[in-house]
């Protein structure tokens, strides 16, 4: 197998790269990417922080099962 | 309160900020970046351009007399915590410690050839140095003992005080005009002496350099976020004599260099998706580097720069 030319690498890299700045790495599908690039998702994880805080007040501790998808706030 | 079982409680992050992917895909293709570091890593990426591009540029010679460091950061502070831009990224560096270069020995030779050779090699070699960096200097030695007296105006026991006597060290042919580029070319013309030669083609040559590019302006809106900093800290000290009151001056003012923020003694503002800010941005890092690459070579010239010189070692 022929090494890539540096022609062939510099297209590869800016391909790379701009898939990273379009979100559509790989590396940007993970729960985390999403949850980071995703103000939506991390206003639903936050309001679902508060209403679980606010269950305490009443509630004695349980075990729930875990949703799909599930990730905690950071 | 209801538990998840199996559910991280914190996760640890290291993301990309987007603008270092559009300044990695930008200094790509400008061909500033070299493709053959890309190991898919961005910040890695960016890192290897910006010592690429500073061993291009004169870092060992920089290395030689200088202590620096460059960032890539989203603030135009070290410490600020807000973006006050969210399009921009900022090019900074920030001296480590002062270089130091005591040309008492250098005034010493030159006077003997022309009395007002000394201060145009100091005019030239420090306002040279000075478009680019804070070098700190026997000037800036004179306004912070002014301003120690005036602040021990009124005072009873003001006689208690004693200050450095920074114009009692002040060789008397620094008092001189210095010769214009014209008047130097035609003295130089007529000089036998090699070491004599060397050094001011030396000045001339770091006059030129430092006037290549123009260094960074920087927006009103990164000036105000540095508005409560101090100054630049120097990256040069420049006394007559070891143990001259110019250092005595230095020593006491840098105990106060650090109590607020420094501003940085390079700072560059960058569009990441801005072609020609960021050439501009990497030019200008670049004239930089040479004009500390062209000084260090120069310092390495001056007599006695060993013996007086280069033993303060860290200096701030």
């Amino acid at each position: 197998m022929r090494a890539p030319t540096i022609c062939t690498r510099r297209e590869a890299v800016l391909d790379e790269l701009t898939q990273l700045i379009e979100g559509r790495h790989p590396h940007c599908q993970t729960i985390i990417a999403r949850f980071l690039r995703d103000p939506e998702f991390q206003q639903a994880s936050e309001l679902l922080a508060k209403a679980i805080e606010e269950e305490q007040r009443y509630r004695r501790s349980a075990v729930i099962d875990l949703p799909p998808g599930w990730l905690l706030p950071v | 309160m209801p538990r998840l079982e199996g559910v991280a409680v914190e996760h640890q992050i290291a993301g990309e900020d987007p603008r270092a992917s559009l300044l990695a895909r930008t200094l790509t293709e400008l061909d500033i970046a070299n493709p053959c570091d890309w190991q898919g890593g961005v910040s890695r990426y960016l890192l290897d351009t910006l010592e690429r591009w500073i061993t291009l540029h004169g870092s060992n010679a920089i290395r030689e007399q200088f202590s620096l460091h460059a960032t890539l950061r989203s603030n135009p502070g070290l410490y600020g915590s807000e973006d006050i831009d969210h399009a921009r990224l900022y090019l900074a560096v920030e001296a480590d410690a002062a270089g130091y270069v005591a040309i008492g020995p250098t005034v010493d030779l030159l006077k003997a050839v022309h009395p007002q050779l000394p201060v145009t090699f100091y005019r030239l070699m420090t306002g040279a140095l000075g478009r680019w960096a804070r070098a700190y200097d026997y000037q800036d030695a004179l306004e912070r003992v002014e301003m120690w007296k005036e602040w021990i105006e009124g005072e009873e026991n003001s006689e208690q005080y004693e200050f450095p006597d920074v114009e009692g060290c002040i060789p008397a042919e620094m008092r001189m005009e210095p010769l214009d580029t014209e008047g130097l070319r035609d003295l130089t013309n007529g000089i036998k002496d090699g070491v004599v030669r060397r050094l001011i083609q030396g000045a001339l040559d770091l006059d030129q350099v430092s006037q290549q590019v123009n260094p960074p302006q920087i927006s009103e809106e990164t000036r105000e976020a540095l508005m409560d900093c101090n100054p630049p800290l120097p990256t040069l000290l420049v006394s007559f004599r070891h143990q001259d009151a110019v250092v005595a001056a230095f020593d006491e003012d840098s105990q106060a260099m650090l109590e607020a923020e420094p501003e940085p003694s390079f700072l560059a503002e960058i569009v990441p998706a801005d072609a020609a800010s960021v050439r501009k941005a990497f030019d200008s890092l670049a004239g930089l580097c040479e004009t500390l690459a062209t000084a260090s070579r120069l310092m390495t010239l001056l007599p006695g720069c060993q013996e007086e010189g280069h033993q303060r070692g860290s200096a701030h």
